[in-house]
């Protein structure tokens, strides 16, 4: 099965099983986890199931595309739902067999791993799954998101397509892995992760990027204090609802707390970050991500939780 | 009398939980059970990462019956007219009785109603319907989750089914909405999803498991992997020993419900790496054995232990190519993470190991106190200055120099970076491979700094550079701590400051060095790049190392007022001198318990008192040397014995202050004994210390005070010393 047979075969079970397919996220993220149809979705008492192809970049990951296993952009392959299902375990060994992995064969194990991002002031519990020794998943039953407790938990399933691709096919390079009929991995992004590791270690201009994290905190800032500001009295009935409702820009905001964080992961990469201003910059940003959880919940709120009403 | 089976069945536990999860739920359990009555039973318990299992056998069908006595009304509201009364009618009625049960009785306070009431022993049924879920409830794990919506009960992972039955019989109860049946799963990818389980018998049911690939008992598991390892090295010609295994065997013990071993291979090109790394590629992520051969070298295989049982449907060859299968697999990975360390390790060997010195400017030791290169720095400083102090000679001192200047690089290697745990140990590879010039000892300290393995001592190796080079850790550490004010709180400790302690005070009890010196030179190698107070943090530093030696010797032989008496004074000195004095006093409390309370009581009497006190808010120094020009003249009645006790105590101070410094501390004690017990007795008999002329009551004081301070300060302060009718017997 070449890599976008994976993709399309996970798609299909995960909509099978009813999740919306969201869709990759449009701006810069280290991972799925930051796209809202995860991080914020998670909050709240609503329910959610959503599936996604997560492009991912992780700057410090990039070896040139000389490492057969590390990139500083890879594909995940991201499942979220809410309730975490009862059956989540084998809902999920299901989806293996999906795109044929025949569990009888093979040594498959739920390995602990506490899963936890400081930047999004979230953490779980749960596993990385290994299929013979490789890890081709996490598994985690979320806990806490944008520092605030979660209730109910989203189960969030991670798959890292690239090692679930290479145990498939049987390679030991990435780059080996056929993404299409005649099309390799490598032709697609050999050239992308020497260019893309070249310009993060070496290249990026440090100053622009400080100053576009300043600018990019700024009207994150701007639109936090919008949201404080916003008539805290106003309900759907008032009559100047639509402008109150103007006063919240969660999905704004938060889009510019994704920004803030891959400008801080390229700096962090390009070794601008000294270690005691990376803790200060993983607070800003951690901040951040509350700030927007809460305007979040208080956006939900106002609109009545309108997905609960399904249920 | 009935069975009970129990099982609670949750997704996968961390293995290093499940021992202790096991062991806390079998306590609450057997306690619960013996207390409400159940009868005196043993329970056997079983655990594989996802469920834990107690069995009992023979449990009480009911507790007891228990009869009460309930006191009700006076006989006078009771009855009226040898009439009950609304009162004896509301008494009966509340206890489920009537009227005519009521037994009048004489008490002290009059006559009045009882009620002879007996609860009917309830059945088991009932009682473990309300102790399953209390036992549950009560065991704890480091870290739990929730998982049930609008519900805060948490546990390590999720909990999905719980079997429990008397006989044949389900002990119903609600636990959280869990399912509570007679239900039971096999191996979660290879057996049968549901099983009825029909009765609480313990053989059938392991049967039963067995045949859905469960291996209930983890010894039964352990012998499994144990014998199958013992077969893979028998086939290279290699002897098995367990020992060599670790915590390993353990761990992966309790990573399966079934365990079926896999060898793999690997390039022989990566045995050219050192075996530490090689053992961290293999053990740290992927739990896989090493094949480590009698002289301690690798060859080129691994084993690993798989989930996936030979399954009996499969033919005998299927079931050998699936497991080929899982072996290429993980092949695949070890070869992934050994061609990661390669490359780290021949990166990192392109430079000199003191090349990476400089890089820890870049790594924070502490926000507040500096880098990983200021912390260097001052221990280089710390090891030439202490060296010399603890007895060594300059040679190693200069050596322990060089250690403490490379102990830290190998934090800024990349293959540290990769395998954290083998910090120092890759320091001390490095400053073989990299810094050949390097001296043993200076690799050895290395090694120890990080205090790696105990057992990788080789023999012929001083420990001295170690010694000083730990020891000015330990030192930097704490003074560095505690001049920012992060002394440990509580249960708070961050630092890990009381182990550091313990260190130093376990390296530093042989030495005859006082702790202050050293110290001094430790807030001196701070004081450029930290703003605090040194005399400060020096006293904080001696009473918080006062307060762990209190902890460490009252809690071996010695009496709690005997080591306050060392103690109180004697961390102004060597510690060489603490552990002979304890046993001194000791001794000399055993040997003879009249003597010892008379030595005990002359030196107290001399202790300086209220009279003291008085003097000195006049402003008087007490503490003065004693002038034999102002007492009274000899042939005064008073003082003929100023004098004496003087002259006494001149000669007699020579000759103990020679014996403490000897740290012939038994003979010094009976020695004063001996000289002093009947002239402090005579010299307070016919002395009036507290006179009316100033000047001779202060050269008394001074006088005794003397006396008092000789032994305080050379051996023990004795006001600390508890009198004979609070001495207890230990």
């Amino acid at each position: 099965m070449n890599f976008q047979q994976i993709i399309l075969k996970l798609t299909e079970y995960w909509a099978d099983y009813g999740c919306v397919i969201t869709q990759p996220t449009d701006i810069e993220v280290g991972a799925g986890t930051f796209a809202p149809a995860t991080i914020l979705r998670a909050l709240g008492p609503e329910p959610w199931k959503a599936a996604y192809v997560a492009p991912s970049r992780r700057p410090t990951d990039g070896r040139y595309g000389d490492n057969p296993n590390r990139m500083q952009f890879y594909y995940q392959y991201q499942v979220v739902v809410k309730p975490a299902p009862e059956d989540s375990q084998d809902i999920y060994l299901k989806s293996l067999e999906a795109i044929g992995i025949d569990l009888k064969a093979h040594d498959v194990r739920f390995v602990e791993d506490d899963w936890e991002s400081p930047t999004l002031g979230a953490s779980g519990l749960g596993w990385e799954v290994w299929l013979d020794g490789t890890e081709v998943s996490q598994y985690t039953y979320f806990q806490q998101c944008g520092s605030i407790a979660l209730d109910p938990i989203t189960l969030e399933l991670t798959y890292g397509l690239e090692r679930l691709a290479t145990f498939v096919q049987g390679v030991d390079s990435v780059f080996d892995l056929e993404w299409a009929p005649g099309f390799s991995y490598g032709e697609i992004h050999k050239e992308t992760e020497f260019q893309g590791s070249t310009y993060n270690f070496e290249v990026a201009d440090t100053e622009m990027l400080f100053e576009l994290f300043k600018l990019f905190n700024g009207e994150f800032e701007n639109l936090f204090e919008r949201f404080k500001k916003r008539d805290k009295e106003a309900t759907p009935e008032s009559e100047d609802w639509r402008d109150v409702k103007k006063d919240n820009l969660v999905y704004p905001a938060y889009e510019f707390v994704m920004k803030c964080s891959h400008v801080f992961n390229i700096l962090d990469a390009r070794g601008a970050i000294s270690v005691q201003e990376r803790a200060a910059y993983i607070g800003k940003i951690r901040n951040m991500a509350r700030a927007a959880a809460n305007m979040y919940l208080q956006h939900r709120k106002d609109l009545g939780f309108p997905l609960l009403k399904d249920n | 009398m009935p069975n009970l089976l129990l099982e609670i069945y949750n997704e996968e536990i961390p293995a290093g939980y499940i021992n202790s999860i096991s062991g806390g739920l079998y306590i609450s359990l057997d306690t619960k059970i013996k207390w409400a009555g159940l009868g005196q039973i043993d329970i056997d318990s079983f655990s594989t990462p996802r469920r834990f299992n107690f069995f009992v056998e023979g449990i009480s069908d009911r507790a007891e019956d228990k009869f009460e006595e309930i006191f009700g009304p006076p006989e006078k509201a009771a009855f009226k007219d040898g009439k009950p009364t609304k009162a004896a009618e509301g008494f009966a009625r509340k206890n489920g009785k009537s009227v005519d049960d009521i037994e009048i009785r004489d008490t002290d306070k009059g006559r009045y109603c009882f009620l002879k009431v007996e609860e009917k022993g309830r059945t088991a049924k009932e009682i473990l319907a309300e102790i399953i879920p209390q036992a549950i409830a009560e065991v704890g794990a480091p870290k739990s989750m929730t998982w049930i919506p609008g519900n805060k009960f948490a546990w390590p992972r999720p909990i999905r089914h719980i079997l429990a039955l008397l006989d044949d019989e389900v002990i119903e109860f609600d636990f959280h909405g869990i399912p509570v049946g007679r239900i039971t799963r096999g191996h979660p990818f290879h057996g049968r999803r549901e099983i009825e389980i029909e009765k609480a018998d313990i053989d059938k049911f392991k049967e039963e498991l067995e045949k859905e690939y469960v291996i209930l008992d983890s010894e039964e598991r352990k012998k499994k992997i144990k014998g199958e390892l013992e077969r893979v090295f028998k086939k290279e010609g290699i002897v098995f020993d367990e020992n060599k295994l670790g915590t390993l065997l353990d761990e992966v013990t309790n990573l399966v419900e079934w365990p079926e071993v896999v060898v793999g291979e690997f390039d022989e090109e990566f045995l050219e790496l050192p075996k530490e790394i090689v053992q961290a590629a293999m053990m740290e992520h992927q739990r896989y054995f090493p094949v480590e051969k009698e002289d301690g070298t690798l060859i080129n295989k691994f084993v690993t232990v798989s989930n996936r049982p030979q399954l009996k449907d499969e033919t005998v060859e299927r079931n050998a190519y699936y497991l080929q299968t899982i072996g290429v697999g993980n092949e695949r990975v070890i070869r992934a993470r050994l061609a990661d360390a390669k490359f780290f390790y021949d990166e990192d060997r392109g430079k000199k190991l003191e090349d990476y010195v400089p890089e820890l400017a870049g790594m924070v030791y502490h926000a507040k106190l500096g880098s990983n290169l200021d912390k260097v720095n001052r221990l280089v400083e710390l090891c030439g200055k202490i060296g010399p102090m603890l007895g060594y000679d300059k040679n190693h001192t200069e050596l322990a120099e060089r250690a403490a200047f490379l102990c830290r690089a190998d934090l800024v290697t990349q293959m540290v970076g990769e395998f954290p745990s083998l910090q120092g140990v890759i320091g001390s590879i490095y400053a073989k491979e990299i810094a050949k010039e390097e001296e043993p000892e200076v690799r050895w300290a290395i090694k120890r700094y990080h205090n790696y393995n105990v057992h990788h001592y080789a023999p012929g190796f001083s420990g001295v550079v170690a010694n000083i080079l730990s020891t000015a850790d330990r030192l930097d550490t704490l003074v560095a701590f505690f001049a920012i004010g992060e002394e440990p709180k509580g249960n708070q400790d961050p630092y890990a400051l009381r182990r550091a302690v313990l260190g130093l005070l376990d390296s530093l009890e042989n030495k005859n060095v006082e702790p202050a010196k050293l110290l001094v030179e430790a807030t001196g190698a701070l004081i450029n790049s930290v703003e605090f107070r040194p005399d400060e943090v020096i006293q904080n530093v001696l009473r918080f190392m006062r307060d762990r030696l209190y902890v460490k010797y009252t809690s071996q032989v010695y009496l709690p007022d005997h080591v306050r008496s060392v103690l109180e004074r004697g961390m102004k000195y060597p510690l060489n001198r603490i552990r002979p004095k304890l046993k001194a006093l000791r001794n000399l409390y055993k040997k003879n318990k009249s003597d010892w309370f008379d030595l005990v009581k002359s030196v107290q009497r001399c202790r300086p008192g209220k009279i003291a006190k008085d003097l000195e808010e006049k402003g008087l120094d007490v503490n003065a040397s004693p002038d034999p020009g102002k007492f009274k003249p000899e042939d005064d009645e008073e003082g003929k014995y100023e004098h004496k006790l003087y002259r006494l105590f001149k000669e007699v101070e020579k000759r103990f202050i020679e014996l403490t410094d000897n740290r012939e501390y038994v003979e010094a004690g009976n020695y004063f004994l001996e000289k002093m017990k009947d002239p402090i007795n005579e010299f307070y008999d016919k002395v009036f210390v507290n006179v009316e002329n100033p000047e001779l009551r202060l050269n008394r004081v001074r006088l005794t005070g003397a006396i008092y301070e000789l032994f305080a300060e050379n051996f023990a302060d004795m006001a600390e010393i508890a009198g004979p009718e609070k001495t207890s017997e230990q």
